[in-house]
């Protein structure tokens, strides 16, 4: 009997949601337009799409005309730290960012300081968090940038994004965060966190790959990254991504529907699963602060483990989980993020990171008991250490 | 599993056979810090994860770059720059392949190791044989003499006792995606086949230190300049630029003077070395001398030696019948009939 297999990586990516399927495959079926064109054809595909925004917006909790619609995440992010600098070009040449940052993040800035740009990374506490005051001393004259994780995509460490908006508002600095991990996953409202630009990815709420979006506040000044039509107010020119946008947007009203209700539920199987682990394996560690934490993460470290070969017994028994980012792995190379919180080579590397969403079951946390202490065991076995 | 055929096919008939089996390609070059990142690695893990999904296992790549920089290529580069020419599959076998990635293997809840290697597995009462490949054309033993007993009594060779062809026929018959793939018999990490740009990029320096030096012609006469030792391997006779009645080749690389010595064909055959790194497989370390084929290239049909081992671990070879272009840095290999008995790196040759 094939036996059910168990998807806890939902912070690499979550299942789209069948409304969403229904959604997409409806609006392709039906207003395939051309949002841009003038006739019936292209008026309907522009009212689904402006629906959409409407449904970005309201579970933000902003205006829609401060919805720009990227490709995903990772051009949001791009859009905001280089469509700032562009603007700020000549005077304000700074930019800050954390080193537990996502390389979309991180590798941009790095970019920019190989173009000219200065930057600071600021490091972490062992509990992954930031000192909001440790962002104020980096602030210089010419510090056009702040941008900032909300949720940290390996621990699920939550950071204080209004008390470090308030920092960057006080100074004039331009502030945008990275919300890929929290929007739709915890309940906030953009107007209580002081930022002036934030990202928001599709896949990670139950919606399509290949889309995402920018907040970007009224007033806020940026230079585009593509040229050549006048799409998302000539931000992120080219013909819109007609049925990704509007299965985000489809996947927004689902998780504004169930904003209250889900992450208690998925805190749960999350906090059972921990409560057994560390129970039931010794030597086992929690990986980033446990009460500023996004309901659904949790990254340990098992102690004489490759948390590769970890990943890859659970993968054989059906249950899928992520050493770290997915974006970095098949390297084994240790995590950044658990590299900045001042884990050791040996203890990073023997990490990993369960993250549950909206189509977990509490079979799930039995499944994963029933399975992984039978391989932490085994590997310790063969392990000298 | 390398993307390519063999290892596929490997993999399929072990699955055949009814094992449970995990794929596993080794990630061996990290472009970063490199302008000039070879295409090798990653196109075969593309097919190779591609041939598990077809056949229906699991597969997955593991991140072995900085270890094999660390294990094979700076090794390649050094000994270049001792006057020697490596050959890095057989570092590749002996400490990427049947070590840290049997150890990952194991780790991955294996118990048994298989490769798409032509080359015969046979367990004997006190020891477990290595043999040649049925079909001796496809024979690669010569590649795989730095295995342990241990790790022999835990490999499969699937492919030994087949054909080129039966293997081709075979990926067709299951549809594999790669059926039709090329064999490259190049060095992985060199591109355009040219170790020698690879040296100048990834070693400048100590290259431009070494710089230019005599080469001396049979009896002793200066006949020209070379671009720097490490640009020569022994029997080379392309690129040398010399003008002498005959075809010459490069006899001896001497470090300590810089000099290339090379002389017309004849001139070259050698008719003792020394070989050290030995490790013998089918056999135990004997104490006696004992005569075998002795192959000092991969494409060394055998040429018949005595084999005095030494105390320090080392081995004597005095050929019976000279052989050509002994070359410091290639692997020899001992073989009595199909039995490969053992092998090490030649260090040096006696003309």
């Amino acid at each position: 009997m094939p036996m059910k297999s168990v998807y806890l990586d939902n912070a690499a990516t979550t299942q789209p949601a069948p409304e969403v399927v229904a959604s997409m495959t409806e609006v392709l079926e039906t207003h395939w337009g051309n949002p841009s064109s003038i006739h019936e054809v292209g008026r309907w595909a522009r009212v689904r799409v402006e629906e959409a925004r409407q449904h970005v917006a309201t579970l933000l909790d902003c205006r829609p005309e401060e919805i720009v619609f990227t490709s995903g995440g990772t051009e949001a992010d791009n859009l905001a730290i280089l469509g700032v600098l562009e603007q700020g070009q000549g005077k304000k040449t700074h930019v800050i960012t954390a080193a537990t940052e996502h390389h979309a993040i991180l590798d941009t800035v790095h970019w920019c300081q190989n173009n000219g740009f200065d930057t600071t990374i600021l490091s972490v506490a062992s509990d992954g968090r930031l000192d909001p005051s440790e962002v104020k001393k980096a602030i210089q004259p010419e510090t056009a940038l702040i941008s900032l994780m909300f949720v940290n995509n390996e621990l699920g460490t939550i950071h204080d994004i209004a008390e470090i908006g308030r920092v960057a508002r006080e100074a004039g600095v331009v502030f945008h965060t990275d919300a890929v991990q929290a929007f739709g996953i915890i309940p906030f409202s953009v107007a209580d966190l002081n930022v002036d630009l934030v990202s928001m990815s599709s896949h990670k709420i139950y919606g399509p790959k290949g889309v995402g979006a920018l907040y970007v506040k009224k007033g806020t000044r940026l230079n585009p990254r593509t040229h050549g039509g006048s799409q998302e107010r000539n931000l992120r020119t080219g013909t819109e991504n007609v049925p990704g946008i509007i299965g985000f947007g489809n996947a927004c009203q689902l998780c504004m529907e169930r904003l209250e209700s889900a992450p208690p539920a998925i805190q749960a199987l999350r906090d059972r699963l921990e409560k057994e682990i560390l129970e039931t394996i010794a030597d086992v560690s929690v990986n980033g602060s446990r009460m500023h934490r996004s309901p659904g993460i949790l990254n340990c470290s098992f102690k004489g483990c490759e948390g590769e070969a970890l990943l890859v017994g659970l993968d054989m028994q059906g249950i899928y989980v992520s050493t770290g980012s997915a974006c970095t792995a098949g390297s084994t190379g240790a995590s950044h993020v658990l590299r900045a919180i001042g884990l050791s080579l040996e203890v990073a590397q023997a990490s990993l990171r369960f993250s549950f969403g909206r189509y977990n079951q509490p079979e799930d946390v039995d499944r994963v008991m029933e399975v992984l202490p039978k391989i932490v065991h085994r590997l310790r076995r063969m392990s000298p250490v | 599993m390398s993307g390519g055929v063999d290892s596929s096919v490997a993999a399929a008939l072990l699955l055949e056979a009814g094992h449970d089996v995990v794929g596993l390609t080794m990630h061996l070059w990290s472009d970063e810090g490199t302008s000039k990142a070879p295409c090798c690695s990653f196109g075969g893990e593309r097919d190779a994860a591609a041939v598990a999904a077809h056949l229906g296992f699991p597969h997955y790549t593991v991140d072995f770059s900085h270890e094999f920089f660390a294990l094979v290529v700076k090794d390649f580069i050094g000994e270049y720059v001792r006057g020697h020419t490596p050959n890095p599959c057989i570092r590749c076998n002996t400490f990427m392949k049947w070590q840290l990635l049997w150890e990952k293997a194991q780790k991955f809840g294996a118990g048994y190791f298989a490769t798409g290697h032509y080359a015969r597995i046979e367990k004997s009462a006190s020891r477990i044989h290595l043999r040649r490949a049925a079909i001796r054309q496809k024979d690669q033993s010569y590649a795989l003499w730095g295995i342990s007993q241990e790790q022999l009594n835990r490999t499969f060779l699937p492919l030994g006792e087949m054909s080129k062809d039966e293997v081709r026929k075979k990926a067709a018959a299951l549809g594999l995606p790669n059926a039709q793939r090329n064999e490259s018999q190049e060095i992985c990490f060199v591109s355009n086949d040219n170790y020698r740009d690879f040296l100048k990029e990834h070693n400048p320096g100590v290259l431009e230190g070494i710089g230019s030096g005599e080469i001396i012609g049979p009896g002793g006469k200066v006949l020209g300049h070379h671009l720097g030792f490490p640009n020569y391997t022994i029997g080379q006779r392309r690129g040398l630029g010399l003008t002498w009645p005959r075809p010459l080749y490069v006899r001896h690389i001497d470090v300590a003077t810089n000099r290339i010595f090379v002389d017309e064909e004849e001139g070259c055959y050698g008719h003792a070395m020394r070989v050290e790194q030995v490790n013998w497989v089918s056999w135990e370390k004997p104490s006696e001398a004992f005569e075998a084929e002795v192959q000092i290239r991969y494409r060394d049909p055998g040429n018949p030696a005595r084999i005095l081992p030494q105390e320090d671990g080392s081995v004597s070879v005095e050929f019976l019948s000279a052989a050509w272009a002994i070359t410091p840095g290639q692997s020899a290999v001992f073989y009595q009939g199909d039995l490969l008995i053992g092998g090490g790196i030649i260090v040096s040759a006696k003309t």
